[in-house]
């Protein structure tokens, strides 16, 4: 086989199993917070990273200095609606 | 109107109507803001870069990517990305042409390395110099609709100045040179590229009717060069697989599937 096979045929296998693993089986803990507060509250939740794209576009999911990734707690409504006010810019 | 030209209207109109349904947990590898309420995907690019902010790895976007790109290479940068109908459209104003230098051309892949992945990573995206601040796409199709929207534009001055500084100066470059963008500045096209080399969809040509009358060259909108395309069997990271090369080929270049 030639190498561009090679990398056709792995380019494929890896895609695959980046979708299958990204889309359906990794998650990661988010802290919710008021939109007022700074610190992550003592709630979380685990985020499909679905979800965590979706909070992304939106600017929903941020990572604070200790490291944690706090969501508002207004981001599951949020993420439903389509208004401009959710532009990162 | 040639078919691509169709194809690119319908995609910029297709990417942009979300009227009903949206799909932002998906991405598709082409620069179209995800901030904008009518566009159904999110960015590829911004989504990396917000992932990078958060010390994570995308692996749905890259999968995603990936597949696209083994499958297609950078074939939806020449045919389906809004942002070079554009530049397209753009580079038809009467002005001066000039020709951009080929190391500029390297420029894209410190934008993807530094704006895109290593800022963001480093100090968040609030950084002045995050990609998404500055994209010319997402300060035509958010930042600027926004602003004028809301009439909060002193507010927002001055990041909306340098946006709206950036954008101007990708306006004039696309006015001056075909696609300067793409060749020059786009992240995505500079990890899209990668896939050109081993992509299933690529251009094919007879190679024994080519008489290196360099026709091609000048149809080429990525401005690349005949050496280093398809001769010897070499393959552009720069195409966009458009296929104009082949309008007046005698070697009959097309886009095909498997060897070229």
């Amino acid at each position: 086989m030639k190498p561009r096979t090679i990398f056709f045929v792995a380019s494929i296998f890896l895609a695959l199993g980046m979708i299958v693993y990204g889309g359906f089986c990794s998650t990661y803990r988010v802290y919710e917070t008021a939109e007022t507060q700074t610190r992550g509250g003592p709630f979380y939740d685990w985020f499909k990273e679905t979800e965590i794209v979706v909070g992304a576009t939106f600017s929903g999911v941020q990572r604070m200095a200790d490291g944690r990734m706090v969501a508002l707690s207004s981001y599951r409504s949020m993420m439903h609606q389509k208004l401009w006010k959710f532009c990162p810019s | 109107m040639t078919l691509r030209k169709k194809v690119q209207i319908l995609s910029a109109l297709a990417l942009n109507s979300s009227f009903f349904f949206e799909l932002k947990s998906l991405c598709l590898p082409v620069l179209n803001c995800h901030s904008c309420p009518l566009a159904i995907f999110a960015c590829p690019i911004g989504v990396i870069g917000q992932f990078s902010a958060l010390h994570l790895f995308p692996f749905l976007i890259v999968g995603i990517l990936l597949l696209f790109g083994a499958f297609l290479g950078r074939f939806l940068c020449g045919w389906c990305c809004p942002f070079g109908l554009l530049q397209e459209v753009l580079y038809k104003i009467p002005a001066p042409k000039v020709h951009i230098a080929p190391h500029a051309e390297k420029l894209k892949y410190l934008v993807l390395a530094v704006l895109v992945i290593a800022l963001p990573f480093f100090f968040g995206t609030n950084t002045p110099l995050f990609f998404c601040k500055l994209c010319p796409p997402a300060t035509l199709q958010s930042a600027l609709p926004w602003a004028i929207i809301r009439r909060e534009l002193p507010e927002l001055m001055p990041g909306l100045l340098l946006r709206a500084t950036v954008l101007l100066a990708v306006v004039i470059l696309a006015a001056v040179n075909l696609r300067a963008f793409c060749k020059m500045l786009c992240p995505l096209g500079a990890l899209m590229g990668i896939f050109n080399k081993f992509s299933l969809l690529f251009i094919r040509e007879n190679d024994t009717g080519c008489n290196d009358c360099r026709k091609c060259e000048q149809q080429c909108p990525m401005g690349i060069a005949h050496e280093s395309h398809l001769a010897n069997g070499r393959r552009s990271s720069d195409c966009i697989l458009c296929a104009e090369c082949g309008h007046e080929c005698s070697a009959s270049r097309r886009l095909g599937i498997g060897r070229s």
